[in-house]
């Protein structure tokens, strides 16, 4: 590849990552709706839409770089599929949900130290439903 | 279209996107259109997606397997199965999933996918899975009415193209020197 056609390609690639940057920030903005919603088809049992949304959840998170996120995100949907180890808890499940909307209830300013803490303190029980979690 | 046919630069493709998941349906648009796309259709549905594929010119597409109580793979299967009038069957089908086990692969693979990107993605693994499929299409088989990508992409005198950065190429060039 020519120099010129590298400097092409790096530039297409800086462009579209300023694009994402633009489409993760939106995504930020609704973030804690969005959570909010997931517990409420959590609440009123309707599975497949759990499902649907965690899975969004978890692949939109991992794309915009919310990692515990994502994989408490992983653990509903696996967990609303049937894919799991163990059978979870009611109390697991509800202990896992208030940590995830505690870690998106100001999206904007996340609070690093804190989720990290409550991430290890629900991890265990996680694991223990999904051991590859 | 055969593959001699085939547009060679990924700004003249024509590219849909079916993704049910909103933000990520935008930022494979967003990327696509950075990388200067000039035709991309987005559709959140597998119904209009597949009006849409029957009503326009369409080279690639990307489609989320967890669509609908995950028809997703049924949508891959149809664009491979049903003659198009307007279509061929041997477009390019990029899965795009946050489900890389073995069984979705291997269900992705059979269904007729000819690349997969696994969420979540970056705009150069968007743009290399383009370029391959630009640069090094797979060949076809077809049973029947059942069209679907060669497993293997094996093609005589050319080898799998896997970008610049190739360590094959770059020990060849380095043992040349």
């Amino acid at each position: 590849m020519s120099d010129e056609q590298q400097k092409t390609k790096d530039e297409m690639i800086a462009k579209a990552n300023q694009a994402v940057k633009k489409v993760a920030h939106e995504f930020v903005g609704g973030l804690n709706q969005r959570v909010e919603d997931l517990e409420k088809a959590i609440l009123t049992n309707d599975r497949n839409a759990a499902v649907e949304m965690a899975y969004n959840l978890e692949t939109e998170a991992a794309t915009f770089g919310w990692p515990r996120v994502t994989r408490i995100c992983k653990w509903l949907r696996k967990i609303f599929s049937g894919d799991y180890d163990q059978k979870p808890d009611a109390e697991d499940v509800l202990k896992t949900l208030n940590a995830l909307k505690l870690m998106v209830a100001d999206p904007g300013n996340p609070d690093e130290v804190r989720d990290e803490e409550l991430f290890r303190k629900i991890y265990p029980a996680m694991q223990k439903v999904v051991t590859d979690i | 279209m055969s593959d001699t046919e085939k547009p060679k630069n990924i700004k003249n493709l024509k590219i849909l996107i079916v993704d049910s998941n909103v933000f990520i349906a935008k930022t494979l648009y967003s990327i696509l259109e950075a990388f200067g796309v000039r035709k991309i259709m987005l559709s959140h549905t597998l119904d209009e997606a597949e009006k849409m594929y029957y009503s326009a010119e369409i080279d690639c597409v990307f489609v989320d397997f967890m669509m609908e109580n995950r028809t997703g793979i049924e949508f891959i299967k149809t664009l491979r199965t049903k003659p198009g009038e307007k279509n061929d069957q041997k477009l390019t089908i990029i899965l795009n999933t946050g489900l890389t086990d073995r069984d979705t692969i291997f269900m992705a693979r059979d269904a007729g996918v000819t690349e997969v990107i696994s969420k979540p993605f970056s705009p150069d693994q968007v743009l290399s899975k383009l370029e391959n499929a630009v640069n090094n299409p797979r060949a076809f088989i077809e049973i029947d009415e059942f069209v679907v990508p060669d497993r293997r992409r094996r093609r005589p005198n050319k080898k799998e193209w896997s970008g610049e950065n190739d360590r094959r190429s770059y020990s060849a060039k380095k043992n040349s020197e």
